[in-house]
């Protein structure tokens, strides 16, 4: 554990690129987010969704990041690649730093690069799959025309070639008969069928990264596992970057190098997924691995963390997660000074001295990113 | 496709039936009679002999006659153009409809779909609210006002139309442009509307995450589902403006065959009431059949279905 919380104060402040620059991992870098802020507009006001995020995926590197559902972590996803509509979400700072190719010293902006360079980009060196595979296919195309027309938007491939790789594709991704089912349409696959096209579609000119926002959420357990598979399989194959967003830690068990969790808009640790499983440090990462059941010893009661994430316009001050936070509990009835949420439920503990000092001392600001042992990066007072 | 379409076909001839079961009621139960049209009392017997004459003297008789006269495509003599059969009536008022009725469809497609796509991929600016001025005049606007203005301004002021009358190809754009204007608003708010619902799809974030430009996405990957709505809509729209209509061919003087669906019900005509009804809705029925396939054509999700 950390003994100097004057580490922390003496960062500085948390605006843009602040404490991201602080722990860039050293490895080949892929793609570096660093200090994403996004927001969308609400009336006349714009609501903060996801505050200063940053993030590395290397090549060959599976990084997946968690959070409960609303946190942000889809955004984030949507974001790297500015998949929003006009006129809703907007980025308000940050950076997204693509390697491309991975040794290159001139990395680029994917948030400054110009709509027609980042055109080229997408499906041809970022490839993007979601969590909606019934309805992410459009209806009245074959699923062989949308994987060819993803080859021929970039020259890649053409006619017969590309239809052959698209027929290739298929039998890769593990569909059973691709030179039929190539002309058929997305109405003929089953959930975890038009998942499989979709990925086939994703890897059809052979990009360096893939993002894969909750690909198996909609996906019934068996198929789930498959998908994942397949996933491995195909970046050791084609030696991809993955960032895999998903709520469920189960999945990142199998799948993951390196876990990101998120919390309200906000990174609370990120470290390799291996320590994280088996010793996480932030109290909200302990709750939620305490909140999936095992399979071996499989409690009467699932222990659930105390109340809810709160709307993005509610997020507390201080630390987001102290309302929920066991830790915590104690902060508000030892000190009624200070600005922060009345816990939802009170531990029996010790009082969190650091939690009390640290939310004082900073003016009730949260608690920043530190590399508390190496390779792990925790946002809490008390760690 | 094929039992569909024979299927199809087969409700459309029990629509068309049912259509003329109820005309031919409407007709017989009407107050008045087409014999006593004049001032001049008709003696007893003449009109007994006229109603001989044409099949009238008995309700059931004069139904089936029609019916299988019609099927045979004879729809009889006209009461009122005492020289005429409905078929010569109709023969030489139909094309002049149908012409103008083309093209007046063709108009409507070609300003009504672009207006609506660009409406609704400039959503909520000058654009929009330019399309959403040309639909409200085009829909709230009655025809004999815009086709009085057209008139006024393309053939009184500038002169490059004829005003009125039918012969000549210049006689054709003006009452074509006149009979559009609802059509082609009708496309129009269509459009946007299907293109507003579509583009927000997940299939279209999906179409850029690819890397597609906005032109693919927006033509090639939501207009073909935006457009199935618009599709629909044409099968009656195009039966309506082939089989004319009253004010637009009084406004320029056109010998169509919107005239006689008026005149004849005026004149209580029961052969031309009849027969003009029966070739508005053997069209009708025509043109859903023909977007039924379209339809299946365009939307694989409906082939299966069917």
């Amino acid at each position: 554990m950390n003994q100097d919380r004057n580490t922390a104060e003496t960062l500085p402040a948390p605006v843009n690129s602040g404490d991201s620059a602080a722990h860039v991992v050293s490895r080949t870098p892929l793609l570096a987010v660093r200090g994403l802020s996004v927001s969308f507009p609400a009336g006349n006001d714009r609501i903060r969704v996801v505050d200063d995020v940053s993030l590395d995926v290397g090549r060959g590197e599976t990084v997946a990041l968690v959070g409960e559902s609303g946190c942000g972590k889809s955004v984030t996803s949507l974001s790297i690649m500015r998949l929003w509509p006009k006129n809703s979400a907007t980025i308000d700072s940050g950076q997204a730093l693509f390697h491309d190719p991975p040794d290159s010293c001139q990395p680029v902006d994917l948030f400054t690069a110009s709509a027609s360079s980042l055109r080229k980009m997408r499906g041809s060196r970022i490839a993007m799959i979601f969590q909606e595979p019934m309805t992410s296919l459009n209806p009245v195309y074959t699923v062989g025309e949308q994987i060819v027309e993803a080859m021929e938007v970039h020259g890649f491939a053409r006619r017969r070639k590309a239809r052959k790789r698209a027929i290739t594709l298929l039998e890769r991704v593990g569909i059973a008969d691709a030179q039929r089912r190539v002309d058929e349409y997305p109405h003929q696959f089953s959930g975890g069928m038009r998942q499989r096209v979709m990925i086939a579609m994703a890897l059809a000119c052979e990009p360096v990264m893939l993002l894969a926002d909750e690909p198996t959420t909609a996906l019934d357990v068996t198929t789930q596992a498959k998908i994942l598979e397949l996933l491995q399989q195909l970046q050791e194959a084609f030696g991809l970057g993955i960032l895999l967003v998903t709520h469920d830690l189960a999945a990142v068990a199998g799948a993951a190098d390196r876990v990101y969790v998120m919390y309200a808009g906000r990174i609370v640790e990120h470290g390799p997924a291996k320590k994280i499983l088996t010793d996480p440090l932030h109290p909200y990462t302990q709750g939620l691995l305490a909140c999936s059941p095992g399979l071996v010893d499989m409690p009467a009661r699932l222990p659930t963390i105390p109340g809810k994430l709160p709307p993005a316009a509610h997020y507390p001050q201080g630390c987001r997660f102290h309302p929920r936070c066991e830790l915590a509990a104690r902060v508000v009835q030892t000190n009624k000074d200070l600005p922060v949420t009345a816990p939802l439920e009170s531990a029996v503990g010790p009082v969190p001295r650091r939690c009390v000092e640290g939310h004082t001392a900073s003016g009730c600001t949260a608690p920043k990113l530190r590399e508390v042992r190496p390779g792990r990066w925790v946002a809490c007072w008390e760690v | 496709m094929m039992p569909m379409l024979v299927r199809r076909l087969f409700w459309g001839a029990v629509t068309i039936a049912c259509i003329y079961t109820l005309t031919f009621l409407m007709v017989i139960t009407v107050p008045g009679n087409p014999f006593r049209q004049s001032e001049r009392n008709m003696p007893p017997e003449a009109e007994r002999a006229l109603r001989v004459r044409y099949n009238m003297d008995d309700n059931w008789s004069y139904f089936v006659e029609f019916l299988s006269g019609a099927v045979r495509g004879d729809f009889g003599p006209s009461f009122t153009y005492s020289d005429w059969t409905c078929n010569q009536i109709i023969s030489e008022a139909f094309p002049i409809s149908a012409m103008i009725g083309l093209l007046a469809i063709l108009i409507a497609i070609v300003i009504g779909v672009p207006t609506g796509v660009i409406a609704a991929t400039k959503r909520d600016t000058a654009w929009d609210f330019g399309a959403l001025a040309l639909v409200l005049v085009g829909i709230s606007l009655p025809t004999f006002v815009t086709g009085t203005f057209l008139l006024i301004l393309f053939a009184v002021h500038l002169q490059w139309a004829p005003i009125g009358g039918w012969g000549t190809l210049a006689h054709l754009p003006l009452p074509a442009l006149t009979l559009s204007l609802p059509f082609t608003a009708y496309i129009a708010r269509l459009t946007r509307v299907g293109m507003l619902d579509v583009m927000g799809s997940d299939f279209i974030r999906t179409a850029r995450a690819k890397g597609c430009d906005e032109r693919t996405i927006v033509w090639k990957h939501a207009f073909k589902i935006a457009f199935l709505p618009v599709l629909s809509y044409l099968g009656p729209a195009t039966a309506q403006a082939m089989t004319g209509s009253f004010v637009v061919e009084k406004v320029f003087g056109v010998p169509g065959l919107g005239q006689h669906f008026v005149n004849a019900a005026l004149n209580l005509d029961p052969g031309l009431i009849m027969s003009t009804v029966l070739v508005f809705s053997a069209l009708l029925v025509a043109m859903n059949v023909a977007v039924d396939v379209l339809y299946a054509w365009a939307d694989p999700r409906i082939t299966a279905a069917v």
